[in-house]
């Protein structure tokens, strides 16, 4: 466990140098990228690993990101991190849970539509980059053996 | 003034309506890099993998790890389980409460050093205090899940905090030949705004958890106002969150 937890911290590092320093994989757009008008100093711990990936397919373990399972697949071509796919992602909802409904409100719905992008500051997610980043590690220990 | 350095992977931001800030800013950053140094599970020196390697006990642990395991303890039963730091391989991961907390921590350096305008942004999750550079309340937009360039809602706020639980994966292109007309029910985002981002930020995570039912729990619980987003593109809010989009 311990080896496991340390190894996997080193990818976990590796996984994000190989994702920001690549530029071919769609993945990439969906990893928070610094704007170039932002006064930003990169904090990612960059740790050199001298070994190169083994070609091939590479299958994550499967995470679970609190609503679901995240599941990757990396391809290594040319000893690079090449793709990424998602074999699982969340989908699938189990309702079951114990909630009181004596007090149900009415609750308002209504279609989202896109407003003025003219705002302070954004809020959204980043809790599924997690389950991901932790999946394509265990995808990429694999693919260094 | 305002900053953005990328910490723990993910943008933080910090932005004090003042000419002059001193060095507040700079604490608040290096207040987050102690915090990642701290709780990170990906960092094998942290005090947390300490713990989790069995060279620390929780109780003879820092201050801040106690009162971090203490908060956990209590969402997890203020949530039913349904947050837990405990994760799928058995060890501590305290991210999902630690950000939120961080968050509000750090705005408390900005208050305690005298100014009341300002927010603190650290992936998404937010506290805001006071009102921005043009004297009015902050504006806040909600992201669209399916496309991460867009702003879906808009809210205000001048003092609290708003955090966001979801995906984006299904904004991403990414195809899953099953998904065609059952899902609709999934839900892809729930942000809370709460009377600061600690409280938002660990009940956003817990209802998400709970898929659709999680806007109730956010509807019973006073001071909690939510939206939530499912698959097909359909939000739900809480009884009181449109106090929060007409400024």
């Amino acid at each position: 466990m311990k080896k496991s937890i340390l190894s996997f911290s080193v990818l976990i590092t590796f996984a994000f140098y190989a994702f920001f320093s690549s530029s071919k994989s769609s993945i990439v757009s969906q990893l928070p990228q610094p704007s170039p008008d932002l006064n930003i100093t990169p904090f990612i711990p960059i740790t050199a690993s001298s070994k190169n990936f083994k070609n091939g397919g590479y299958t994550g373990t499967v995470e679970d990101v609190y609503y679901g399972n995240i599941q990757v697949k990396a391809t290594i071509s040319s000893n690079k991190l090449s793709d990424v796919q998602f074999l699982q992602y969340p989908n699938d909802k189990d309702n079951s849970i114990k909630i009181s409904r004596r007090a149900m409100p009415i609750l308002k719905s209504e279609a989202i539509k896109s407003q003025s992008n003219n705002v302070d500051i954004v809020s959204g997610a980043t809790e599924t980059s997690v389950g991901f980043r932790k999946s394509l590690g265990s995808a990429l220990t694999q693919a260094q053996k | 003034m305002r900053q953005t350095h990328l910490i723990m992977g993910m943008p933080v931001t910090v932005e004090i309506v003042a000419q002059d800030t001193g060095f507040v800013i700079d604490k608040v950053f290096d207040y987050f890099i102690y915090i990642d140094n701290k709780f990170s599970v990906y960092k094998k020196d942290s005090e947390v993998m300490q713990i989790n390697r069995g060279e620390i006990l929780v109780e003879n642990s820092s201050l801040d790890m106690q009162e971090i395991f203490g908060l956990a303890d209590q969402t997890k039963q203020e949530t039913d389980g349904y947050f837990d730091i405990v994760n799928q391989f058995g060890i501590y991961d305290p991210s999902g409460i630690v950000k939120g907390w961080a968050i509000y921590e750090a705005s408390k350096i900005i208050e305690q050093a005298g100014f009341d305008n300002y927010y603190v942004d650290a992936g998404g999750d937010i506290q805001v205090c006071g009102k921005n550079s043009e004297g009015k309340q902050w504006k806040i937009g909600i992201k669209n899940p399916f496309n991460q360039e867009e702003i879906v809602k808009t809210v205000y706020l001048d003092n609290g905090g708003i955090a966001t639980s979801g995906t984006y994966i299904r904004g991403q292109h990414i195809y899953n030949p099953r998904d065609k007309s059952e899902q609709i029910t999934e839900i892809v985002s729930l942000s809370v705004i709460g009377p600061n981002v600690y409280e938002a930020d660990r009940f956003a995570t817990a209802a998400f958890a709970m898929g659709k039912a999680g806007i109730h729990l956010i509807e019973r619980i006073k001071g909690l106002e939510g939206y939530i987003i499912d698959s097909a593109g359909i939000a739900t809010m809480t009884s009181g969150f449109e106090k929060y989009i007409n400024n």
